[in-house]
């Protein structure tokens, strides 16, 4: 379908999608690793790569009510976690926008 | 104008009973009251004048009592060509002037002095003329420079020999001299030349600044206002090319219109032929290994190179399709390449094995390679028309400039990720499609602060291209992708299917929606959009394509031609209403 477009990330530190290995997300944008996805322990990250965004959906996690979109690795369509599009509680509201990524389906390099 | 009277421009007892006299003729002209009616009619005479007209440029001067030249130039033009020698007299009127700058009046002075001098010189009285230069040019405030030039005139001229000494070199030099003086006037003593063909030509250019869809040089008449209406750009699917078996992914026009290449991930890249008419016919099929995503031909349209995505950079024969050249010894993967203006060289930019950029000639002989650690992924490569500049696309957002004769560089960074580079035939601009949705455009010369932003089309996950067109690149077209609406509109037509008696109901839920969300649009067709320079949302969107649009390409001598490539396996010509009523 189309060149995928495929970015990569610079520095020595990445996460990398367990399937197809393409760049995922950098270590340097981790900004929690203690959270819970389907498939067991998920980081927060600041911003990811090379992802396809799936539609807004309402669901109730853990710290409470959240829409979210799922997101796909754009060259595999692998699950690789979800989005924080809003947050209904205060406390949760520093969650939007940000990406949460499965430990499950990823690598580490470097 | 002989011995005919003539008035004062400024308002003095006898101009006010000569409007007393025409006192029906307003003072005032336009429908705004904006034009004041001596200045118009002055400059008419001199429009007449300028056009050989000269009788006419007398008879509206009487008629209107108007007259051309203001009565201070009036009286420095008798003086200066009566043939006397009164020079103090011409500086008197000078000096009369009110209202002159400072800078004006010096180099006023400064050119009569030096007719002074000149005649002095021709007349042998050298004396005079070094004292003129000492006591009344050096008390100008005219620049060191000139006054240096014109002292060493001086002495050249003695140094040859004032011989010629008679009065038709006078009559020529005071008549240059008083040419001089009414470029250097100002406003209302002597009126800027071509006044009237430059203020119409200044309503022309604002009334071409604000079509939008202006696209050829003729077409402009004084009669009415220009606009042009949307037949003057693309619109229509003229053509559609289903040669290739896979997705195609780049279409390119050569520069001189008459070809055409494009590259699929088949395998092959086809060179396709326009004929008069605007249809295209295929020339070549050219062969490789792995599919090809990039093409690029040459400045003099004899040679096409292809590479891209897995392909190493094979260089081709147009005329006979024969593949002439396959580039570097260790068959890097190269992602895009471009030529320098001599068709002798070329540069590509490669990732495997190792981040490289190569230059090479048309034997295949490596004229430099920068490798190493501290070269970034170049994602897109080219070269500017005109040769001056190499821009590349490197990993991180970044757009480097380089010009190519001062090695000067300068880097663009943006916030989103860059997925193309298409650089404009007149060499002064770029556009980068990013990420986000946005098209960006920059110049490439000069200051870099904000570029200018279109958007309105859809990217996300793939490359999509774009490119600038028309008869002076004032369009920029691009392709599109999918969006995610598509799934919505899929349920509903399933809905529909599976419970046929609510068929009523649902036809008007969807003919609403469908109006609210424009659902059909997004349903079966994918857009190639085109914006005009100025617009930030497109001026044109054309549908036809059931894939998403990967590349389009605007043929640079058919300004009414574009071509766009897509993943359904074909590639589209589109050509203006006008030209389909021809065909």
């Amino acid at each position: 379908m189309g060149r995928l477009f495929i970015q990569s990330l610079p520095g020595p530190k990445i996460f990398i999608c367990k399937c197809c290995k393409v760049h995922s997300a950098s270590r340097d944008d981790v900004l929690s690793k203690e959270f819970q996805g389907r498939f067991g322990r998920a980081y927060l990250f600041r911003t990811v790569v090379n992802i396809s965004l799936g539609p807004n959906e309402e669901r109730h996690l853990m710290s409470g009510l959240h829409i979210v979109n799922d997101i796909y690795c754009s060259s595999c369509q692998q699950i690789l976690g979800w989005r924080y599009e809003k947050a209904y509680e205060e406390s949760e509201k520093y969650k939007e926008g940000k990406y949460i990524l499965e430990k499950e389906r990823m690598l580490k390099e470097g | 104008m002989g011995g005919a009277e003539y008035y004062e421009q400024e308002s003095s007892p006898k101009r006010r009973k000569t409007l007393r006299i025409m006192e029906d003729t307003p003072v005032l002209l336009g429908s705004q009251g904006l034009i004041k009616r001596h200045e118009f009619v002055r400059i008419i005479i001199q429009c007449l004048n300028s056009l050989g007209y000269k009788k006419s440029a007398s008879c509206l001067e009487l008629e209107s009592g108007i007259s051309y030249k203001s009565s201070e130039f009036d009286m420095l033009e008798s003086q200066i060509l009566n043939g006397n020698c009164n020079h103090k007299a011409w500086v008197d009127i000078i000096d009369k002037i009110k209202d002159l700058k400072e800078e004006t009046r010096a180099s006023a002075l400064f050119l009569i002095y030096k007719q002074y001098i000149f005649e002095c010189l021709y007349n042998g009285d050298d004396s005079m003329a070094l004292k003129i230069l000492q006591d009344h040019i050096s008390a100008l405030s005219v620049g060191r420079e000139k006054v240096h030039k014109l002292a060493s005139g001086i002495i050249s001229l003695k140094d040859i020999g004032v011989g010629k000494k008679d009065d038709s070199t006078f009559d020529e030099l005071r008549r240059k001299l008083l040419s001089e003086l009414e470029m250097l006037l100002p406003p209302p003593i002597a009126v800027p030349e071509k006044r009237l063909e430059h203020l119409v030509e200044m309503a022309l250019t604002s009334q071409m600044d604000s079509c939008i869809y202006h696209n050829s040089s003729d077409n402009i008449s004084l009669y009415e206002d220009h606009c042009c209406s949307s037949d003057q750009i693309p619109t229509k699917t003229v053509q559609i090319l289903t040669h290739h078996n896979n997705e195609v992914w780049f279409v390119q026009f050569s520069n001189s219109g008459e070809y055409l290449a494009s590259s699929s991930s088949d395998c092959t890249a086809i060179i396709w032929k326009v004929l008069e008419d605007g249809k295209m016919t295929l020339k070549h099929t050219l062969h490789s290994q792995k599919p090809v995503s990039f093409v690029a031909w040459s400045p003099n349209d004899t040679m096409l190179l292809t590479c891209g995505n897995g392909e190493v950079l094979k260089l081709w024969d147009v005329e006979t399709g024969i593949c002439k050249h396959t580039f570097g010894e260790q068959s890097p993967i190269v992602s895009s390449c471009a030529w320098f203006p001599d068709s002798e060289q070329l540069v590509c930019g490669s990732s495997h094995p190792e981040n490289c950029i190569y230059m090479w000639d048309l034997d295949g002989k490596e004229l430099k390679a920068w490798k190493g650690a501290r070269i970034p992924k170049v994602l897109d490569l080219a070269v500017t028309p005109d040769g001056e500049h190499l821009i590349s696309i490197l990993s991180e957002n970044d757009i480097r400039i380089v010009n190519l004769k001062t090695n000067d560089e300068r880097v663009i960074k943006e916030k989103h990720a860059i997925t193309s580079l298409s650089v404009s035939g007149d060499s002064k601009r770029l556009i980068v499609n990013l990420n986000s949705q946005e098209i960006h455009m920059w110049d490439i010369a000069g200051p870099l602060k904000q570029p200018w932003k279109y958007t309105g089309h859809k990217q996300g996950k793939y490359v999509i291209r774009s490119c600038f067109g028309g008869s002076n690149c004032q369009f920029i077209a691009s392709g599109s992708e999918n969006s995610q609406v598509c799934f919505c509109c899929l349920v509903f037509f399933l809905v529909l299917f599976c419970s046929f008696w609510y068929c009523f109901a649902f036809a008007a839920l969807l003919s609403k929606v469908n109006s609210k969300f424009k659902l059909q649009r997004f349903f079966c067709r994918l857009h190639v959009y085109i914006w005009n320079q100025r617009s930030k949302e497109p001026i044109q969107v054309l549908s036809g394509h059931s894939m998403t649009v990967n590349c389009v390409s605007w043929n640079p001598k058919r300004p009414q031609m574009l071509a766009s490539a897509s993943d359904d396996q074909t590639i589209r010509i589109w050509g203006s209403s006008r030209s389909q009523k021809k065909v």
